[in-house]
């Protein structure tokens, strides 16, 4: 039976205490979570799933330090935006947006998702464009503004939280969302056309 | 002001969170500022292709809690790879009287014994090596955390006692192989655990400090395994004490800031051995 119902203190306090089935509720409350974030920073589903796994991985060695000072979610965030970073530092051949292989196939990933009989196919085309363009603008950013990024549009985090997770002051967190704004749009000015920028 | 703040400002500009008059100050300027809004326009698009992000549809795979799962217990298993077969129960439970004669692997045990203080024999863990080399029964310190290591070179059973006289904590039974347990103590005094080697009556005796330091027991007499409790409690140290006869009586004053010559002075008049260990373990032994 499953207890991710349950609240994460609660969970949390079973799980230091070495209760394994309370540390798996805890991994299936915010997997998918977790999983969305990895992928939206990398682009490859397989290296998600491993940013993913070795995040939990890290949460289950480090849980007995955690004090309950920020939400649970607030710290995973934190390590999972540091297992990013290193594997960044890793193998940054990895990293590549897998927008290109995605857009290869007939069955691609990018192309179901973008599907939509409602538009036509010059419109289609240019929508798909923009996406790619847009994501692989995002690549070339540095690693964290990247992070950023990610946390405060797609994750809807709000400053104070992407703060919490990355331990800065929210001045500083302002400030660099703010240059790495600034950062892609001048990126994406080189392709004014399709961006209408 | 000068464009580079203007930019600088963008941000809070695009989401309305500029006080009054700072807002009104930023509209002037670009107004008088044909480049620089036109800047400003190109960021206002790109911060609304940023608020499509949240609306991708990301495919989840299928095996994903799996592939976390599966990592997790491939990482608990290598962690626990020597242990023999049978220790790798998870024990929620365990009574005070009853005894616990399966290993634990990654639980704490939470006991309340009547002092009030906690005490946790935690996890049995995976067999290390170590530069202290361990003897039959070894106490070591390992980035903070006590253990009892166990090298028996034959089948031995191991009680485990909370004090030599206290209730028996953990039954040990080894085949040979190498294990060790982890000591905590999350009392605020030292308190020691007393590990028998049923076979031939050897005791190692661990005294653990608690949270404070404390000079209560500073002075005074008693057995020697109460002077390695005075010992840990007045110089926040675990002290490893294996000497044939724990129970004899001495008399302590520790007034020296040394562990290790407080120690000596106090034991020297049988023939004991005081060390401290790299790791800080401070020992008393019989050579």
């Amino acid at each position: 039976m499953s207890e991710s119902y349950l609240d994460d203190a609660l969970l949390i306090a079973r799980a230091q205490n070495g209760d394994r089935s309370a540390f798996n509720a805890l991994v299936q409350k915010y997997e998918v979570r977790a999983y969305q974030y990895a992928f939206r920073l990398c682009r490859n589903p397989e290296l998600a799933s491993d940013i993913a796994s070795e995040s939990f991985l890290r949460v289950y060695n480090a849980l007995h330090h955690f004090k309950g000072n920020s939400s649970f979610a607030t710290w995973l965030y934190r390590i999972m935006t540091n297992c990013f970073l290193d594997y960044r530092k890793r193998d940054k051949s990895k990293m590549m947006v897998s927008i290109d292989n995605a857009m290869q196939g007939e069955d691609s990933e990018l192309e179901r998702d973008l599907k939509d009989p409602a538009r036509n196919p010059l419109e289609e085309t240019e929508r798909t464009q923009r996406i790619t363009k847009f994501e692989e603008a995002i690549a070339q950013l540095a690693d964290f503004q990247q992070a950023m990024l990610v946390m405060y549009h797609a994750e809807l985090m709000s400053y104070e939280e992407i703060a919490a997770a990355l331990d800065l002051p929210v001045g500083t967190v302002k400030s660099r969302l703010n240059r790495a704004r600034l950062a892609l749009r001048d990126l994406l000015i080189k392709d004014e056309e399709l961006f209408r920028i | 002001m000068n464009q580079e703040k203007v930019r600088e400002f963008f941000s809070a500009y695009y989401e309305g969170t500029l006080d009054s008059g700072l807002q009104q100050t930023m509209s002037a300027t670009l107004s008088k500022d044909p480049i620089l809004l036109d800047e400003y326009r190109k960021f206002e698009r790109t911060y609304e292709e940023l608020g499509k992000l949240k609306f991708e549809v990301i495919e989840i795979p299928f095996d994903l809690h799996s592939r976390i799962t599966t990592k997790l217990d491939q990482h608990v298993a290598e962690t626990n790879k020597s242990l023999p077969a049978g220790w790798t129960i998870w024990v929620r439970n365990v009574t005070l009287a009853g005894v616990a004669a399966a290993a634990i692997v990654g639980a704490v045990l939470s006991l309340r014994p009547n002092t009030g203080s906690e005490v946790s024999p935690a996890g049995v863990s995976f067999p290390v090596t170590t530069e202290e080399t361990p003897a039959h029964v070894d106490a070591v310190l390992r980035q903070g955390v006590v253990k009892l290591e166990f090298s028996p070179n034959e089948p031995k059973t191991v009680e485990i006692r909370k004090g030599l006289e206290g209730e028996v904590l953990r039954t040990v039974e080894l085949d040979g192989n190498s294990m060790s347990s982890s000591l905590e103590n999350t009392g605020d005094s030292a308190i020691s655990f007393a590990a028998t080697v049923k076979e031939d009556r050897s005791v190692t005796i661990v005294a653990v400090p608690g949270k404070l330091v404390s000079q209560a027991s500073s002075s005074g007499e008693g057995t020697l395994e109460q002077f390695a409790v005075a010992l840990a409690d007045a110089y926040n140290v675990p002290v490893l004490l294996q000497v044939k006869d724990p129970k004899a009586p001495v008399k302590w004053d520790l007034t020296d800031k040394d562990v290790v010559r407080a120690a000596t002075s106090v034991v020297d008049q049988h023939a004991y051995n005081v060390m401290k260990r790299e790791s800080g373990l401070v020992s008393i032994t019989a050579d």
